[in-house]
């Protein structure tokens, strides 16, 4: 696997391709197999109000089901996560680790093995492809339909083309800019603007012109699943010469910029010198700056990004749902009342009242994305300990203890914005809109899933005295993951009492229908002070190299 | 540092035990790790502000001219700075409050020329000043230039601590002596300090292996119409690879 470029990048994409093409075949093959009984509880009626989402054709078949719940968006804009990132670091990961100066320096031109690289994340969006359309097979069976491969592989070929689009898009984008992390920021905002421009379209028919504009639309022109919607070779046309042009636009510059650089500065060259920042401008710039008074306001800082897109991310999730209730609590009434097969699709919530439809919609999922974000937070303890970052920070005069503690309050005040800001903004949305909801309840449902936050940290910073960052991440990840799989499927697991017990997504319960409950939150608290205790006198007592 | 949990014993610096008592410690030392990490979106002046905060506030103006004694740009981020560049700012953080002692991992690792020139200038002041620095490197010339005292590890262990000076005289050194005719090893072969003595091809050459004082070599020498005689010293170098030879004992730590 190391004789080629291609082939060694293709080794780099295995572990990705399995992950997400199991990951993604699995949630395939779930829809199909749960789409009958979907169908028949009358699941339809909900997703007219969804026309947003997705085109709804044929909706009430399991193949125009899949395609609108998988195939529409959620899998392709899914799975151009990925897709961004490999085509934002396609060249530039190289260049950011300094690696890219040794493979240039070998007799190979840089078209070669820009295209050779290229070439495996083509054979890696196809294999992933393969092993989707497998999994489209498998749900057909289980679904009952017949088997037709054809039009799964099509389905899901129409999608890769979709992910190389993207790829492409990261790529062209990463040689205007120095750093892939910008190239896949750039990226990933052409495509929630695709979206955009798609549902706007859709929804508003004064707007339609707007989803030519959209890559999203040329790629849901095809529906390969649904027999009665005739196949748009033009559409097909289309994407595959916007990739091709996008390629070689990418490879083009890339060949022509230097190493390192950006290729608008080949226009600049000659004209302008670059800019000598004075050393005394410098040194009293960053003298006024406040957030490089101590570690923990520094650390405060470079959150903030983090944390910026998380609470809104988190916020326009919260609103869009809180905005729906008015129109949507009719149609979830007639759709639950008395049908066993719905009620359980929403955890028991009883969807029919608001706070009902925000526990089933908002707070059985929001207390999962902040944990994970309090991981993200607590992970750059662990991380800057593991790549050595922290070692100048401990040569100074400060103590161990204090250097922890700073950083852990940080993440506690970072971890705190989120809940707040939910709740204020819940509170305002019921207002404007008339909606009635608790007050007390609500802040409950928030400032709950503090301890869970807290909890999350403590246990990183506990086990980064010890292990890895990567050990550590990975053990907090599968505590969560396995958390909230009991309590989600704890309806049909029917665990025994102190084993679900372990759950702490059980133990928050449901505050917004319940109320503040003090017993398993002060529990959570109470476990979180002794973790944390832990972590500090372990972190104080430990060698730094002693970590696995 | 206190980086490290002493398995055995203890380590102080000016009587302050290193980990329980790091924070004042750290306070008389000025660090530069083997690998000088930090945060790559920050800028040079970034984490020169940063760290003199940590360190409870240092002297800008004084940072100022170490930033131009070493041609050190502070206004580019992290990630954009060489090898070289790093170093430099590594070096700076660990001059800049003037500590009592430096601990250098590979100083002058990655700078040009002129900036270890520089560099050597700046370790000359701060030990004229009557601080101590205590460097680490694998570049011997360098040690043999700046150091007055040296420590030998092997094996984890201290096998020599001396002066420099010291060192060089108390190692073998070797004495070539060339005659106008046919030499003999036997005329110097249980002299007092002579450890070798080999014949050159021609038989008018002899090369010693001395150690210590020559009196005794020279007299000889002399006693047998000696042409010339010339000692070549051994360089930390060689002194640092007799260490380093397999069949050398180690001995143990001083």
């Amino acid at each position: 696997m190391l004789r080629t470029i291609w082939l060694k990048t293709l080794r780099e994409y295995w572990i990705a391709v399995l992950c997400w093409g199991l990951g993604l075949g699995l949630l395939i093959y779930a829809m199909y197999a749960t789409a009958q009984d979907a169908l028949s509880a009358g699941v339809t009626q909900i997703y007219q109000s969804f026309s947003f989402y997705g085109d709804q054709v044929a909706l009430n078949t399991i193949p125009g089901y899949v395609t609108f719940r998988v195939f529409g968006t959620t899998l392709p804009a899914f799975l151009a996560i990925w897709a961004i990132l490999a085509g934002a670091r396609l060249v530039r990961g190289d260049e950011e680790r300094g690696t890219l100066d040794v493979l240039l320096s070998q007799p190979l031109a840089r078209i070669r093995l820009l295209l050779e690289k290229l070439l495996a994340l083509i054979l890696a969006i196809l294999v992933m492809m393969l092993i989707i359309s497998l999994f489209i097979l498998l749900g057909q069976l289980s679904a009952k339909q017949a088997a037709d491969y054809p039009r799964a592989l099509l389905t899901a070929l129409n999608v890769g083309l979709f992910e190389l689009i993207f790829a492409s898009i990261a790529l062209l984008i990463s040689q205007f800019v120095r750093w892939r992390g910008a190239a896949a920021g750039w990226t990933a905002a052409i495509l929630v603007i695709m979206f955009l421009f798609d549902s706007v379209g859709r929804v508003q028919h004064d707007f339609d012109w707007l989803r030519h504009l959209s890559i999203f639309y040329y790629y849901n022109v095809n529906k390969p699943l649904i027999p009665s919607v005739a196949a748009n070779w033009g559409a097909v046309m289309l994407l595959v010469l916007l990739a091709v042009v996008l390629i070689v636009a990418g490879a083009l510059l890339f060949a022509r910029r230097d190493l390192g650089g950006v290729a608008l500065q080949l226009a600049l060259n000659g004209q302008r010198q670059p800019a000598t920042v004075e050393r005394a401008r410098a040194l009293a710039r960053a003298a006024g700056d406040p957030f490089l008074r101590s570690l923990g306001l520094r650390t405060l800082r470079a959150q903030f990004t983090a944390l910026f897109w998380w609470t809104v991310i988190t916020l326009f999730f919260v609103e869009f749902l809180t905005a729906l209730i008015p129109s949507l609590l009719d149609i979830f009434r007639k759709a639950v009342e008395g049908n066993a097969v719905m009620s359980q699709l929403f955890s028991g919530y009883n969807v029919a009242t608001n706070q009902g439809f925000l526990g089933a919609t908002v707070f059985a999922f929001v207390p999962v994305a902040l944990t994970i974000f309090a991981l993200t937070l607590a992970h750059s303890w662990s991380r800057d300990l593991d790549n050595q970052r922290l070692e100048i920070i401990l040569s100074m005069p400060q103590s161990r203890l204090r250097l922890l503690a700073e950083h852990a309050s940080a993440v506690i005040l970072a971890s705190l914005i989120p809940p707040l800001l939910i709740w204020l903004s819940l509170l305002l949305t019921a207002s404007i809109i008339n909606l009635r909801i608790d007050v007390g309840d609500t802040a409950a449902a928030c400032f709950s899933m503090l301890p869970l936050e807290w909890l999350t940290a403590a246990l990183v910073y506990l086990l980064a005295t010890r292990l890895s960052s990567g050990l550590t991440t990975g053990l907090v990840s599968v505590f969560l993951a396995l958390s909230f799989l009991m309590e989600f499927l704890q309806p049909m697991l029917k665990l025994p009492e102190w084993l679900i017990n372990l759950s702490i997504f059980h133990l928050y319960g449901s505050p917004i229908t319940e109320g503040m409950r003090w017993g398993p939150t002060l529990t959570v608290l109470g476990l979180t002070l002794v973790v944390g205790l832990a972590a500090l006198l372990h972190f104080r007592q430990s060698s730094l190299v002693a970590r696995a | 540092m206190g980086f490290l949990r002493p398995s055995a014993g203890r380590a102080t610096i000016a009587g302050l035990d290193c980990w329980s008592q790091a924070p004042a410690v750290k306070r008389l030392v000025g660090y530069l790790p083997s690998e000088f990490a930090f945060d790559p979106g920050l800028t040079g002046a970034q984490i020169l502000t940063y760290l003199g905060h940590l360190r409870g506030g240092v002297d800008r103006s004084y940072v100022q001219q170490l930033c131009e004694r070493l041609d050190f740009d502070p206004g580019k981020r992290f990630r954009e700075y060489s090898r070289g560049n790093r170093q430099k700012l590594g070096l700076i953080q660990a001059f800049m409050h003037r500590p009592r002692l430096l601990i250098l991992d590979e100083p002058s690792s990655g700078l040009d020329p002129l900036n270890q020139q520089e560099f050597y200038r700046m370790l000359r002041e701060v030990q004229s000043e009557g601080h101590t620095v205590f460097l680490s490197s694998h570049i011997l010339p360098e040690v043999e230039q700046t150091c007055s005292r040296v420590g030998i590890i092997r094996d984890g262990r201290l096998v020599e601590v001396n002066e420099v000076s010291r060192l060089k005289h108390m190692r073998q050194q070797t004495v070539v002596i060339s005659f106008p005719g046919p030499a003999s090893p036997e005329w110097f072969q249980g002299l007092p300090g002579v450890a070798a003595v080999r014949l050159n091809r021609d038989g008018r050459e002899l090369h010693l292996d001395v150690q210590g004082e020559l009196q005794a070599v020279i007299k000889a020498a002399a006693a047998h119409d000696a042409l010339s005689l010339s000692t070549q010293e051994p360089s930390l170098e060689e002194i640092f690879l007799r260490f380093y030879q397999v069949d050398q004992p180690v001995a143990a730590g001083r």
